[in-house]
């Protein structure tokens, strides 16, 4: 800002080309709700030119640039037929030449007709029995493709610029997802890392803990959230870091063995069935998802009674001397969050559990 | 697109004007004299030809409407108007104006100064002009089914004696869709038009302006979203259940319960006065003895709402109106539980009596509401009364919040921009004191450059810092995460140090009316009031220092 040198506190001149007279329209576009529009900048990036080697060891010359849907690294697959192993879409050769990269890292082209008629994005559908015979599907491009829409709807857009284009798992993290999957982990949300997390905190609360739910019943609409002190800002622990990842949680009540238990207590449960608690923006996050889909709070409703109860330890977000806890407390409509020291325990309170799968990016 | 007058006339005019007016003597005074700078003179100049124009058209008015005229059959309507024009110049009223306008319209810098703004204004509307016309026929459904909807909403709320019937529910759906489509179809022209966007923006400042002389109350879009629920809730949904609008001190309670009567009833609501919260009888009445040892009531003001009568002689009932409670929880609780338990659900045109009364009973005026507030305890100010238990049952009750304060809704800032905007709907403030500073993002993939307002608190104009500056004060005093959690932690919330969206407009008025005039900056005067609020002594010391360290991060 511009300023005397002489006298700060004078208010500056005109900057220079500006008119120190503003017209009606200048003075409404003192407000930022006045979009600025986005430009196209003049001089487009020059593609970088990329190789990759055919089945004959030939080298094919490509520019890692989208085409349609498909922007490059994006894994595709023939439509209709998921048995084969997915593709890796490159980019496009000088010639217009679409150029993909197998399963053993070679390059292959086709025409770019072939591409938009005979390809789409890879799905994986993963499909497991629980020991009661339950099966359990997840579809994890469905996931990715509900989270984002989740996000786009809340106004996390520090979160969507986080996702990736797909979900992809190494061989341990699907081994992780299948077994999960058998405990009756039906459930998943793709989250981003934990540091965007944090930072986005106080949106996470005013959309998913305030916002109203459109078709719910008035007697279940957020009033104000109620945070004790300390929490917003308590630690998380048990997360990959810097890394998304996969939150898979059950869409089942509480397990009644987590209840009457304190921290102390569940911490080897958890570790010896390898569960994870939920962090706080986890379960803001599930809360408003959860109650979205469900159009009432059953998934973390306080009860007096201890069985119906799904107040909830966050086992992996952690104050000085204590653990958080949450639950909608029905009376007063709203989501409250605490703290209690570790050795406490209730048997109205248990710990929902999840497991928390890496993804690659 | 109202109708936009040519430039050439307008210079023309004036230059007539400047004509007529007696020559400048020897030695008159210079601008430089004068002025303190051009744009001062020419900021005049533009006071003066605004004047100018509504005294004007105040006159033509006048000579169509009342005066009469002699008839002449054979003259056309464009001969007529004509006619109006020359007899209304020549009125001696605006002379004076006249020379006014002259005299400072000779300055050369001035003039030129004053002929380019006019110029831009003029180029700005015509390049507006289509899509603000297609804006205005959008927006005129939408204004014709909200006046009918209100239409509907004060007839049923002035008979609530009868249920209100299916029809008219029904027409009052059909418009809530019909109000709802235009609204989309004008928030997708004004997000696609960033013209059109600040025409509107500007508009919009207007209304606000308009709104904080006339009532002192701007209805901001948090403030209208209230206003439809607490009409929902005392027309529509339950009727005559008393209302708790509840929020944190400064939140703005009492200043929307008087707009909401004032908007609901065309009256300012009946309120308590400065009595002692003591007891809730004298609210209802008092019994009072005539000279002839005769008895009757005089009614207090909420037992004036209640009948729409002064005293229960008076034979003629009003209509009444809106009785507004401050502080709820700070009277007994006994008596206020009687007093709702009494008021709850009643009906207009129903039977009612009050102990207070001594046995007098008089109907319920068709426009009674009750209106209550309260800051109720919480976790940050446990020690607040709570209401009791089988009052809070029988109220509804509406949460009132700080206006929002953020880049995507940024009402404070508009607020206080509304503040600083003049009469003449200038703002005599040098424009890089005022918005937030854009930053640009450029996207590599899309080849493609966007804006996004820099988050640094020490960023942007001093009025957009200011404006950030009391939201955090008053999310610090809410016990929520701030600017400066981050840093202070738990040391980052106020104890009892909060500024009222109310205080701070009523600073950037007073800084409008004089120090701008005095040439004090911005910052300096804000400073300074910041300064001697905040360090008054009836807020703890830590909250003082706390109010320091929010003052430099947002460097004011």
């Amino acid at each position: 800002m511009k300023r005397s040198p002489e006298n700060p506190e004078r208010p500056p001149e005109a900057i220079e080309g500006e008119s120190p007279i503003l017209t009606p329209s200048e003075i409404g576009a003192l407000s930022p709700r006045v979009p600025h529009r986005a430009e196209m900048l003049r001089e487009a990036p020059k593609p970088v030119e990329a190789r990759i080697l055919d089945e004959n060891g030939d080298s094919i010359a490509y520019f890692p640039e989208a085409i349609g849907e498909f922007s490059p690294e994006t894994s595709i697959m023939k439509k209709r037929d998921h048995t084969k192993a997915p593709l890796i879409f490159k980019g496009r050769t000088k010639d217009g030449k679409v150029v993909l990269e197998t399963e053993d890292g070679e390059g292959v082209t086709i025409a770019p007709r072939e591409l938009e008629a005979g390809y789409e994005r890879s799905r994986r559908v993963y499909s497991e029995r629980t020991r009661e015979g339950k099966e359990v599907k997840l579809d994890t491009e469905a996931v990715l493709r509900e989270s984002a829409g989740f996000y786009a709807a809340h106004d996390l857009k520090d979160f969507l610029k986080e996702l990736p284009k797909e979900v992809k798992l190494t061989a341990a993290s699907e081994g992780q997802l299948r077994e999960a999957m058998r405990e009756g982990f039906d459930k998943a949300m793709l989250l981003p890392k934990t540091e965007v997390q944090s930072a986005n905190i106080e949106t996470i609360v005013s959309e998913t803990a305030t916002k109203e739910i459109p078709n719910l019943q008035p007697n279940e609409q957020y009033t104000t959230p109620s945070f004790e002190s300390g929490t917003k800002t308590s630690q998380t622990r048990n997360r990959p870091k810097r890394k998304v990842y996969l939150l898979l949680y059950q869409s089942s009540p509480i397990p009644d063995e987590t209840k009457g238990k304190s921290p102390d207590q569940l911490d080897p449960l958890f570790a010896q069935k390898k569960w994870n608690g939920l962090t706080l923006s986890e379960y803001m996050l599930l809360q408003r998802k959860e109650a979205e889909a469900a159009k009432d709070h059953r998934f973390d409703a306080y009860s007096d009674d201890a069985k119906k109860s799904q107040w909830t330890w966050l086992l992996d977000s952690r104050v000085p001397g204590g653990v958080v806890h949450a639950r909608w407390n029905p009376g007063y409509r709203r989501v409250r969050v605490g703290w209690l020291e570790p050795g406490f325990s209730n048997a109205r309170l248990g710990a929902r559990p999840a497991v928390v799968v890496e993804v690659e990016v | 697109m109202k109708e936009s007058p040519k430039f050439e006339d307008i210079v023309g005019k004036i230059e007539r004007a400047s004509d007529e007016a007696p020559e400048r003597k020897e030695g008159a005074v210079s601008f430089s004299e004068k002025w303190a700078s051009p744009e001062e003179g020419t900021e005049e100049l533009y006071a003066l030809w605004r004047d100018y124009q509504r005294k004007r058209s105040d006159l033509a008015k006048d000579y169509r409407e009342k005066r009469a005229e002699p008839k002449n059959e054979k003259e056309s309507p464009a001969d007529r108007a004509r006619r109006i024009r020359a007899t209304v110049a020549a009125d001696t009223k605006l002379a004076p104006l006249r020379t006014a306008i002259s005299s400072r319209f000779k300055d050369d810098q001035v003039r030129s100064m004053f002929e380019n703004t006019l110029e831009r204004e003029l180029a700005e509307e015509e390049k507006l002009a289509p899509s603000y016309d297609n804006y205005l026929r959008e927006k005129q459904l939408k204004d014709g089914s909200e006046e009918r909807r209100l239409e509907l909403y004060s007839d049923i709320f002035s008979h609530r004696e009868k249920e209100a019937d299916e029809l008219t529910l029904l027409e009052l759906a059909d418009l809530a869709t019909r109000v709802r489509v235009s609204e989309r179809s004008m928030q997708r022209m004004e997000r696609e038009d960033p013209e059109l966007s600040a025409r509107l923006s500007f508009e919009r400042l207007r209304t606000y302006r308009e709104q904080l002389k006339k009532d002192g109350f701007i209805w901001t879009p948090s403030r209208e979203k209230l206003f439809d629920k607490i009409l929902e809730h005392l027309v529509i949904v339950n009727q005559n259940r008393p209302l708790l609008l509840y929020g944190e001190t400064g939140t703005g309670k009492t200043r929307l319960a008087r707009a909401v009567s004032q908007r609901l009833t065309d009256r300012a609501p009946f309120e308590v006065g400065e009595e002692a919260k003591t007891d809730i009888r004298p609210l209802l009445g008092l019994r009072s003895i005539d000279k002839d040892k005769e008895t009757f009531v005089t009614y207090g003001p909420l037992g004036q709402a209640v009948t729409g009568k002064k005293t229960s002689r008076d034979a003629q009932a009003g209509p009444g109106g809106i009785f507004y409670m401050d502080e709820m929880n700070g009277y007994p609780p006994e008596g206020l539980r009687s007093l709702i338990k009494q008021l709850s659900g009643r009906r207009a045109g129903e039977e009612i009596s009050f102990a207070a009364w001594a046995g007098n009973s008089e109907k319920l005026a068709p426009e009674f509401g009750f209106i209550g507030s309260a800051n109720l305890p919480s976790e940050k100010h446990p020690d607040r009364a709570e209401l009791p238990v089988e009052v809070a049952r029988e109220l509804g009750s509406l949460e009132v919040d700080y206006p929002p304060q953020s880049a995507e809704n940024p009402e404070l800032y508009e607020m206080m921009l509304a503040a600083l905007m003049d009469q003449n709907e200038r703002i005599r403030v040098p424009k890089s004191e005022l918005p937030p500073e854009w930053k640009e993002v450029v996207d590599a993939r899309t080849n493609t450059k966007h804006y996004e307002i820099d988050a640094d608190p020490k960023a942007g104009g001093t009025l957009w810092r200011f404006a950030e500056f009391v939201a955090a004060v008053q999310k610090s005093y809410k016990g929520e995460e701030n600017a400066l959690t981050d840093t202070l932690r738990d040391a980052s919330y106020l104890r009892h140090a909060v500024l009222d969206p109310g205080l701070v407009i009523s600073w950037l008025q007073e800084y409008r009316k004089s120090a701008m005039r005095t040439h004090e900056s911005l910052k300096g005067f804000l400073a300074t009031k910041i300064g001697e609020w905040g360090s008054q002594k009836i807020y703890p010391e830590e909250d003082r220092n706390l109010l320091k360290k929010f003052q430099e991060a947002f460097q004011l």
